[in-house]
């Protein structure tokens, strides 16, 4: 008898959404100052927007693991190998998010690679190049969502064969399409707006639309692009397509799911 | 007996008039009962937007926000700010995409969001650009060789996005988005609006005057101003604090092309930076010391 309350709890606890929503853990990295490096220009919301993403998932109650800022941020943080690097490394936390300088072609074809492109006092070479030196979720890596709000890392035509070798166990990763006429803009609302559709304070949660990763990207993401051919853009990996496509239309932060086996990948892209 | 009959009667009579005592509560003049904004909070929701509840909606208001919420949608706003939100709980849409999209026309579209603009009281006068943004989705498959096989793009939902100008200055961070399910309801919606101040609107006329009369962004290393335009900006539409501005907003284009992500500034009339406006008002966590290369 004195175990039917503990067997009610086990069944509301394993039907419950609420009561097993996961609480994940977050990384940001910022770079405003590219100065130091001759490259650039300098991008003056990158790092306090990064600042501003990293305080609203504490207000929320995600737990931070590390969050960098301008020279603070390198190179090796994203390349296979030394991306486990918890003081910093983006395979360290459940949540990634980026804020930077990309590298462009004008324009991308399918075998153009994409850029991460920071200004590291450390873990040089400052540029990494995504298809062939990150792989995300493998050998122990805990990466579920990789928000890289940079200009072009996920160009549309060449992301079948830069992006499937990342998805290595990571989720959903999300991005944007352009070019140097068609750019994302350094913006001072897109992150924390994109936050804020994802991660929801428990006392705001009754009142405030929670999205999936994919659909807050594809409405966060559009904001301060450029029209003409920029594109918000989202891909999840899945064991089967239909896994892939449930992932990328409606996994959210605080599902707590399983990494995928990456057989599929399935991406939605929007544009100005 | 007599005094059951006279009982009834006015059981009866309490019945018929207590939803127009309780509409009377809605409407009373100076009235900042709880349930005086309940009440207007479940008109505006069912009367003035025709939203369709599931039995046993809440209404319920907490921090900024009040809402009104059933198993299947969702409908807030915030008390500090005309913006309101629209979700779909409903399995497979609102976010899901299983139960299919709306297959209107764009004109069905746009003429489903001026309908709720007008009904939301969003002065025509400041409607600006419109877009319906179709959204595409494609899947690919990697075989064991390591081939990728892609699908062929196909066609998902559209969001109808629409922006917001008073007397020609834009409003950068103001709009309005929405997308419908597969049966023309709201799925998805976000109306951000807030009211914004006479003396903003009035020194963003001024700042406009500035652009046009020759002021000058300030310089960027390595990059030049692709553009200059006076406006207004303010918070985003989730959180807690409303900030606004009015701002010159300056885009520079990186000399070498080859560098994405374009810088944007705000200014104002001094050339000097405008402040972010903020989401929440909390103290940031401590700085972490400078990072040190593992030796």
């Amino acid at each position: 008898m004195k175990y039917r309350w503990l067997v009610g709890f086990a069944v509301f606890f394993a039907l419950c959404p609420r009561a097993r929503a996961a609480t994940p853990s977050f990384s940001t990295a910022g770079v405003t100052s590219y100065s130091p490096c001759g490259v650039g220009p300098d991008l003056p919301f990158s790092a306090p927007m990064a600042g501003s993403v990293a305080n609203w998932f504490s207000f929320v109650g995600f737990p931070n693991v590390s969050r960098w800022t301008n020279g603070n941020v390198w190179g090796s943080d994203f390349r296979d190998g030394t991306d486990l690097d918890p003081g910093g490394g983006s395979d360290a936390p459940n949540i990634y998010f980026y804020n930077g300088h990309g590298i462009c072609q004008n324009p991308p074809v399918a075998t153009s690679p994409d850029f991460i492109t920071v200004c590291g006092n450390f873990g040089k070479p400052d540029t990494t190049t995504i298809g062939t030196s990150t792989r995300w979720g493998n050998a122990g890596g805990k990466l579920q969502f990789a928000i890289i709000d940079a200009s072009c890392p996920m160009d549309l035509v060449s992301l079948g064969n830069q992006w499937f070798p990342v998805l290595q166990g990571i989720h959903v990763a999300v991005g944007h399409s352009g070019s140097a006429k068609a750019d994302t803009l350094n913006s001072n609302r897109r992150g924390t707006d994109f936050a804020a559709k994802v991660a929801v304070p428990a006392f705001l949660s009754w009142f405030l639309p929670t999205m999936s990763v994919g659909d807050a990207w594809m409405a966060a993401g559009i904001e301060d692009i450029q029209s003409g051919g920029c594109c918000a853009v989202a891909i999840a990996a899945g064991a089967t397509e239909a896994d892939a496509v449930n992932r990328r239309d409606n996994e959210k932060v605080t599902d707590g799911r399983s990494n995928p086996t990456p057989n599929w990948a399935a991406w939605k892209w929007v544009c100005r | 007996m007599k005094n059951a009959r006279w009982a009834l009667a006015l059981l009866a009579a309490a019945t018929v008039l207590a939803p127009s005592l309780g509409a009377q509560v809605a409407t009373k003049p100076g009235d900042y009962s709880d349930q005086a904004e309940m009440s207007e909070f479940h008109e505006l929701a069912t009367r003035v937007l025709g939203a369709r509840f599931d039995p046993g909606a809440k209404t319920a208001a907490d921090a900024n926000m009040i809402g009104m919420r059933s198993a299947g949608l969702l409908f807030s706003r915030r008390l500090d700010s005309r913006t309101f939100f629209i979700q779909s709980l409903k399995e497979g849409e609102g976010e899901g995409k299983t139960a299919g999209y709306f297959q209107g026309t764009d004109e069905a579209l746009s003429s489903r969001a001026h309908e709720l603009l007008d009904r939301l009281k969003i002065p025509r006068g400041e409607w600006a650009k419109e877009a319906a943004l179709q959204e595409n989705t494609q899947t690919g498959r990697r075989e064991a060789s390591g081939k990728v096989t892609l699908g062929p793009a196909t066609k998902g939902r559209r969001t109808l996005t629409l922006d917001r100008q008073i007397e020609g200055l834009p409003v950068f961070s103001s709009h309005l988005k929405l997308v419908l399910d597969r049966t023309g309801e709201v799925g998805f919606m976000e109306l951000h609006w807030p009211e914004i101040p006479p003396q903003v609107v009035t020194e963003a006329h001024r700042l406009a005057y500035k652009v046009k009369s020759g002021w000058r962004a300030p310089e960027l290393a390595r990059a030049k101003v692709e553009s200059a335009e006076a406006g207004i900006i303010h918070s985003v539409a989730p959180g807690l604090v409303m900030d606004i501005y009015p701002a010159i907003r300056v885009i520079y284009a990186p000399t070498d092309e080859n560098v994405g992500q374009k810088p944007m500034q705000y200014f104002d009339r001094s050339g000097r930076a405008v402040p972010s406006p903020r989401q929440i008002d909390v103290p940031c966590p401590e700085k972490q010391d400078q990072r040190k290369e593992k030796t």
